[in-house]
This record gives structure tokens, sequence and C-alpha cells, in this order.
């Protein structure tokens, strides 16, 4: 065991220490310089804490919180922009399969890509639309009487809105964060 | 440690931030404090504290009201801290950055004094700097706040036996580096008065 404890520890105990060990640290204290410089270090490391005070934050402080709080309440929650996403996305799809539904029942043709690429959901929706006959003649009923050039128009709509509605959320997001 | 009303607390759960402005206004000085201390500078500060109360702002439905809430607010700040100082492995400090130049120092000291406070203050954060950051806010806790080993180890989530340790780990460090900070310790600092 060390010379230097149990003073070590003492040098450093933060209650006051009972009069006999403080007695025993004394004397130790003016007969081991080691200790002795410790001691001192630290008393004064300790005073210098004590005596640091406290700092305060700039005038205003409890405005700006409010302005901040205020700002970041009106910041719509991740939960709302997934909802408005999710809500965009779905109106898209069904969009979508009407146009499917429609080109392949009746053979038409818009140009190019977007024929060749429908054809696949329109497979996968006459499937479905066997297999759940009631829902699948509202389907082709409501399909039939919307004209083509509708479906690109609203497709079209929901796109800009998906796009604007998604630098919105960014924006609102980083003004809040601010 | 300044307390909180109940009736405060009350109308800041309704969500309203105005409510909880008074809170803020309350706590602003130890919460900013603690931020000053662990960060080492008045920008970093600010925002901790001001991202602190936010944080409580939000959570007020997790206070215990058994427990005190300047302890609470504490303990949320020196988390955002340590984790903050985590990301920016922010370890070193600059002493040109220690102290603001617009914040005024509380109480104000005259001119004369500025540029030994200023020194002060600075050589403080030096020492601190020295530390890692749980012993860090272990240290603030303990000497600014007069905070308990029970008190600190709830508010860092960690056991009392584990804060004795830091703590002695801590002083110890604080001791060595003194002298490099300030040179050798003053005389009168060898005379126990406990
Ligand atoms: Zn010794």
């Amino acid at each position: 065991m060390s010379r230097h404890l149990p003073f070590e520890d003492w040098i450093f105990a933060d209650e006051a220490l009972p009069e006999n060990d403080l007695r025993e640290l004394q004397r130790h204290l003016r007969d081991c310089a080691e200790c002795r410089s410790i001691d001192q270090r630290w008393q004064a490391a300790r005073q210098s804490l004590r005596e640091a005070g406290m700092q305060t934050p700039a005038p205003g402080f409890t405005t700006r919180w409010k302005a901040m709080a205020t700002r970041r309440l009106k910041t719509p929650g991740p939960a709302q922009a997934w909802i408005f996403l999710a809500a965009t996305g779905l109106g898209s799809l069904v969009m979508a399969a009407l146009l499917a539904v429609q080109t392949s029942a009746e053979g038409f043709s818009l140009t190019g890509v977007f024929s060749r690429s429908s054809t696949a959901v329109a497979g996968t929706l006459r499937d479905w639309a066997n297999a759940s006959n009631a829902l699948g003649m509202v389907f082709r009923i409501v399909s039939r009487s919307i004209p083509p050039a509708w479906y690109l128009i609203a497709v079209f709509f929901l796109s800009v809105l998906g796009i604007l509605g998604l630098l919105w959320f960014v924006r609102k997001t980083r003004e809040g964060k601010k | 440690m300044v307390e909180i009303q109940k009736e405060w607390l009350l109308s800041a759960r309704k969500g309203d931030p105005d409510a909880f402005g008074r809170i803020v206004e309350a706590f602003q000085k130890p919460v900013y404090n603690l931020c000053f201390r662990m960060l080492g500078n008045s920008e970093d500060a600010e925002d901790a504290a001001q991202e602190t109360f936010w944080r409580a702002f939000q959570g007020l439905s997790r206070y215990d009201p058994k427990r005190s809430f300047g302890t609470w607010l504490l303990s949320i700040a020196a988390h955002y801290c340590i984790d903050r100082l985590r990301k920016k492995r922010l370890n070193l400090l600059s002493l040109e950055s220690l102290l603001p130049e617009d914040d005024a120092p509380d109480p104000a000291p005259g001119p004369e004094n500025q540029t030994d406070q200023k020194q002060g203050q600075a050589a403080v954060q030096e020492l601190l700097a020295n530390l890692g950051k749980e012993e860090r806010a272990m240290i603030v806790m303990r000497y600014w706040y007069d905070m308990s080993y029970e008190e600190i180890g709830r508010a860092l989530s960690c056991s009392i036996s584990a804060v004795k340790s830091r703590l002695h780990r801590a002083r110890q460090t604080l001791a060595q580096r003194w002298t490099t900070v300030h040179g050798p310790a003053p005389a009168w600092a060898g005379e126990r008065h406990e």
C-alpha cells in the first residue's frame, strides 16, 4: 500500500474530515512534499471553480426561445409530411390503375413508353379484378366514364402537388431548426 | 436553485410556449451556465440552452413532480451537451472563443476587473477542458450547483459509486493540470480550512 494512502483520498474528499483524520492529514502534509503539492493545487483549483460564478445568456434569451418555439410548433411534424406524401402517392396510383384498366379494356393505346409500362399494371389489375368482381366492376365503370386526357391532367397535377409539398416540407423543416 | 411553481407547470403542459416562457425566464441562468461550462463558448451555450428548453417543453409529460425541476432541466442540458461534444469531438477549447464579447457576465464587473475576470474565466474553462465529457458534467453539477452524488447519478444515469470514483479522478486531473494552467499554486492554498 502506498504511503500516501489514505491521505490522497482525504485530500480529495468533498465532505469535511473528522477531526482526528484532519489532524493526521495535516501532519502528513507537513512531512510529505508530494502530497502537500497535490493538496495545494487541488485547493487552488477548487477555489477557482467556486469563484467562477454563473455565466448568463445575452439579454432577450426568453424572447428568442419563444420565437423559436412558435416557429417550430408551426412546422409540420414528420407524421404530417408522410400522410401528405402517402395521399398524393396513393392518388397517383389510383389514377394510373384506372387508366390501365381503360387502356386494356378498350384497346386504347397511348403512345410509346406510357402504354407499355401500363400493360404490366393492367395485367395485375385484371387478375385482381377477376378475383374481386364487385370491386372490379365499379373500377371499370368509373374508369370508362372518364376521358383519357383527364387522367394525364390528374396525374400531372398530383405529381406537381407532390413535388411542391415535398419542397414546402423541406423548407419548413429547415426554418424550424434554425 | 430556483424552484418551479405548480401553476406554471400546469399551463405549460397544455403546450402553450408563452406559459413555458416563465419557466425559461426563471431557469435560463443555471441552464445556460451549465451549457457554457460544458461547451466553452457563448454561441454553442446559447444554442444548447435553447435546445434544452425546447426538449423540456416537448417532454414535459415525462417530468416527475416529486423531483426537482431544476435538476431535471440540468440533466437534459448535460445529456444534450455530452451528445453534442461527442458529435463534434470538440474536446479542446480555444482560448479566444471562451468569452463572449457581447454577453454581460453577472454581476457586471468594473472595467478594471474585466481583464482579470476574463482571464479567470478562461483559466477555469481551460481547466475543465482537461476533463472528459461526463466528468466535466459531474464537476460542474457538483461545484456550481452543489448537487449530491445521488442527484448527479440520477441526472447522468449512473450509479452513486460511479459518480464518486469519477469525481475523484476528475479532481486528481484538475489538481494535476492546475500548474500547467496557473503555474505553482499560491501559498495560501496550502492552508486547509474545512
Ligand atoms: Zn504523501
